[in-house]
């Protein structure tokens, strides 16, 4: 199951919230303490300080060897203090709420300002942060803390069961829930402040089939932001179709001819293509320091003029999706290409500063021990005029590929690479033999003009996509079925 | 450290109805310092606290960590932790280990711990920054931006468990890297990098910033291959990419789950009859060094591939019960190639005569069941043992039993600071895709 855009969810259940004084004493951090710690923070100079506080509670439970034996559950609480000075930024994170403790964070972080004393007046009361709630939970049923092992562990079973009656090639399977319920309270400078809940589900599953000697192995996975309801028959049966049929076809598929040729990417996971190709490249803190490739583009024609690239921080229980991001900015829609033209980077304060221009809510991080910089949250390309048949009838000899294992880019080359598990070859406008297990390697700004066709058929892929850049981030993205014309493609020389 | 924290869970677990425990406190302090074109840009401090809690439960088990140590947030965690535990399906597999394997202690300091860590200077740690900033030559007009980064860590485990085990062990390390940006053709902006480590700060080397404008400076040139079998030589700095995925296919895990392409190896000769690869965490000095593993036995130096038959299965206790094998170690930690060439970089590439040297990869995968690997490399085109042009955005493919039979050469130059140690590796034909 794929979930794409439509109206249904973008007008799905919305509130707005104001701040839960519960997180206060869940915190031990009421804002008269926020205030004296913004102080402490910026007593030796800066522009901005701010406080992220977080109680974050995992877990995950596993199937092995049939049997759903194996739980796993983490608590992660603590406070991360910032103080920015012009582009330096001071960061200390405590584990202990003390007000001694955190006042000795606050110290901490204060020492990258060079200033003898801060010029910024600390408003005497915090305003709520005015957002829109993207994934609120359906109901306080809804929240992961409610509900036990004993629930959740049927939906595993109920997996194990359809994969197994899916295909007798089936010698193993592994399964995997995880939930997490983070609640953020922040404060910063400005006299902001807010409170967010944020829960993230993921189901997975692996199996590994056998036909004869030969053996192949799949993953799949399926998360969004959502409360228990994320679990559902529904939902099992997508997961178990996904793995069982993904398998299934490895049987057949062989190593592709190696080389440069068109590639045919289908709807969905192919979003990696945006989010390696261009999408840390247009990061701003890259772009701040002049190591992007797209460094000097801005407002410059850097593709087709039907394209338009967004990131989207608001798509309804997506993963992606934030409410307000890690350093108080509401989560928005960014066009950062619109027809064709380089139209945004993807900002946080710092850089948001160093431009001129608004941040556009990408501040993120990983938790409380990271310092927020610019992440993606969804990214993907809107719609185009052609079909996948079309792009497909379009290409004499070439690849399609519609499942990916994870990418990798060089931010100041602009090379960026990722994996393929699975895919076929195209001959005469056909798809003829299945692939898989290929490596794909192009250049940013190169694949982005290589684009010469765009279908209509949007999908944002609900996969359990995991960002890393030097701290980890969920992101989602997609993409409409598109022609690359020119990719080099990893093989064997026939 | 407050080891009474850990001491007081396993109390706790205990009293709670746990049938075994082991409990592991871990904290850790690190400083990082980031510098942009020669002025400081980040600063961060801090220190973290954390209690990992394994608990055996009637035949059930669960893993369970948190940094919430007060009592009374703890004694409730633990007792939520049981409860879901006993509604879980029972594995009889799921036992601590046998306590004849544990590490009793009593053995030479194996030297993985800086005493002056807490007492080395901000500036000490800034000045070298400068140091490696100063390095680069600023002076060339390509280069467009610097960054360095220095980071340092203490760390400390303490370890114990319901049948007596009790085991501690601290290491520091210290890091610097430099990496450079310079303006290429067109809109590119060639980067790389290079880094120094150490566990003791007055070991930690110079250069790191002279290393990373020689290696970043000629990528400008970079160009692509055309698609062919070529020889390859893998860099100290990256060779263990085809190491890695022989120690994953050994795994415990992978094994069990049928998720190997090394699967039913042990005892075969599956590799070139001369490679030896060893895994010996007893050497004093040597980053990774350790006494005992997470479960708390004892480490010891043992035979990966020798002869290039599989000599080993890495096999902690759960994976040992279940496929009805002896505990071996959980991991690798210190993997090295005592049997070499002796040679170093230069003189590999003379032997190997022409081909790909690699020094960077881009992005790729393998796939666990058959081994089958795709790759995005750089590096350097050499012909008669010269590097000719730096090379870039191509794939190197193939499977890993089939690359590893035409391994011609193992250099004697694996980098001194890292956990493992793999020198330079070269191959004959493997696949490239250029242009």
């Amino acid at each position: 199951m794929r979930i794409t855009l439509s109206p249904f969810y973008l007008t799905s259940k919305m509130s707005t919230p104001t701040i839960d004084t519960s997180y206060y004493s869940l915190f031990g951090i009421e804002p008269d303490d926020a205030r004296r710690l913004l102080s402490a923070a910026l007593s030796k100079g800066g522009d901005y300080a701010d406080i992220f506080c977080e109680h974050t509670v995992n877990n995950e439970l596993s199937l092995r060897d049939g049997e759903v034996n194996s739980v796993r559950s983490n608590i992660d609480f603590g406070v991360g203090i910032r103080v920015l000075s012009g582009d330096r930024t001071g960061y200390a994170f405590s584990e202990s709420t003390r007000i001694e403790d955190l006042l000795k964070a606050a110290s901490t972080a204060a020492e990258i300002a060079r200033d003898t004393s801060s010029k910024v007046s600390l408003p005497e009361d915090c305003t709520p942060v005015d957002f829109i709630n993207h994934y609120p939970l359906l109901s306080e049923l809804s929240g992961w803390e409610r509900h036990t092992v004993e629930e959740k562990k049927d939906y595993l079973l109920m997996l194990r069961n359809m994969i197994r009656q899916a295909s007798e090639r089936v010698i193993n399977i592994t399964g995997r829930i995880g939930d997490q319920q983070t609640r953020i309270l922040f404060f910063n400078s400005l006299g902001q402040c807010y409170t967010d809940l944020r829960p993230m589900a993921l189901m997975s599953a692996t199996v590994v089939m056998q036909e004869g000697s030969r053996m192949e192995n799949f993953y799949a996975s399926k998360s969004y932001r959502k409360g228990f309801d994320f679990l559902s028959q529904e939902l099992v049966q997508a997961l178990a179709d996904d793995v069982v049929e993904g398998c299934n076809r490895l049987f057949e598929a062989s190593r592709p001819p190696c080389g440069e040729m068109p590639v045919v990417m289908g709807a969905g996971g192919s979003g990696i293509l945006l989010h390696e190709a261009i999408g840390h490249s247009f990061e701003a803190d890259f772009n701040r320091k002049g190591v992007s490739i797209f460094s000097d583009r801005m407002g410059k024609v850097i593709c087709n003029p039907d394209i338009n690239i967004v990131d989207d921080g608001t798509l309804p229980y997506f993963r992606g999706s934030v409410n307000v991001d890690d350093e108080g900015v509401p989560g928005q829609k960014t066009y950062m290409v619109r027809n064709g033209i380089l139209n945004s980077y993807l900002h946080d304060r710092i850089s948001a500063r160093h431009y001129g221009v608004a941040p556009t809510g990408n501040g993120r991080r990983e938790s409380f021990r990271y310092m927020p910089i610019p992440r993606m949250r969804s990214t993907y390309m809107e719609n185009g005029p052609a079909t996948e048949e079309d792009l497909i009838r379009s290409v004499k000899k070439g690849i399609y590929v519609d499942n990916f294992a994870n990418g990798q880019v060089q931010i100041g080359a602009g090379d960026f690479t990722f994996y393929v598990k699975s895919g076929y070859i195209i001959e005469d406008g056909h798809l003829t033999r299945p692939i898989k297990d290929t490596n794909i390697i192009g250049n940013g700004p190169e694949a982005l003009a290589a684009i010469t066709g765009v279908a209509g058929n949007l999908i944002v892929d609900d996969s359990t996509w995991t960002c890393g850049k030097g701290q980890y981030c969920p992101v989602s993205c997609g993409m409409p079925s598109v022609l690359v014309s020119k990719l080099n493609v990893g093989g064997i020389n026939e | 450290m407050n080891k009474d924290i850990a001491q007081k869970a396993l109390e706790t677990a205990m009293s709670c109805g746990a049938s075994g425990c082991r409990v592991t406190l871990s904290e850790s302090t690190q400083t990082s310092i980031s510098y942009l074109n020669g002025e400081i840009e980040k600063l961060q401090e801090s220190t973290s606290t954390a209690l990992g809690i394994a608990l055996f439960t009637e035949g059930r088990y669960g893993a369970f960590s948190t940094n919430r140590l007060e009592e009374d947030e703890l004694r409730p965690f633990i007792q939520r932790c049981i409860s879901s535990c006993r509604l879980l399906a029972p594995d009889k597999c799921r036992t601590l280990p046998d306590p004849s394997l544990y590490y009793r202690g009593g053995r030479p300091d194996l030297g993985q711990c800086d005493t002056n860590f807490s007492r080395i200077p901000f500036k000490a740690k800034t000045d070298i920054l400068e140091a490696t900033d100063a390095e680069v030559n600023k002076s060339d007009s390509r280069v467009i931006s610097t960054a360095c980064d220095w980071d340092d860590c203490l760390r400390s485990d303490y370890i114990i468990d319901s049948q007596g085990l009790e085991a501690e062990a601290s290491s520091t390390f210290y890091s610097v890297s430099c990496e450079c940006t310079v303006r290429g053709h067109g809109e590119a902006r060639p980067q790389n990098n290079w880094f120094e480590g150490s566990l003791f700060f007055d070991r930690l080397p110079s250069g790191c910033g002279r290393t990373a404008y020689e290696r970043t400076v000629p990528m400008i040139e970079a160009r692509k291959l055309s698609s062919g079998k070529y020889n390859v030589v893998l860099e100290n700095t990256v060779s263990a990419k085809a190491v890695s995925a022989i120690i994953s296919a050994l795994n415990g895990s992978a094994l069990q789950q049928r998720n190997s392409f090394l699967l039913d190896s042990l005892g075969k000769r599956l590799f070139p009859e001369n490679l030896l690869i060893t895994d010996n965490p007893l050497i004093p000095g040597r980053t990774g060094s350790g006494y005992f593993d997470s479960e708390g036995a004892a480490t010891c130096e043992r035979d990966i591939i020798r002869d290039g038959v599989v000599r080993t299965y890495f096999l902690n206790t759960y994976f040992a019960n279940k496929l009805g094998m002896p505990r071996t170690a959980e991991d690798a930690y210190a993997v090295c190639f005592p049997r070499n060439s002796g040679l170093g970089l230069e003189e590999i590439l003379r032997q190997t005569g022409s081909g790909v040297l690699i020094t960077g990869f881009n992005g790729g995968n393998s796939n666990p069941v058959t081994g089958d690997f795709s790759y995005g490399i750089e590096g350097w085109y050499f012909e008669n043992g010269q590097r000719l042009y730096p090379v870039k955005e191509m794939n190197l493919s193939g499977d890993f039993i089939s690359f590893w039979a035409r391994n011609i050469l193992i250099g004697n130059d694996p980098i001194s600071f890292m956990q493992w140690q793999i020198p330079t590796l070269a191959f004959e034909g493997a696949d490239i895709s250029g242009i």
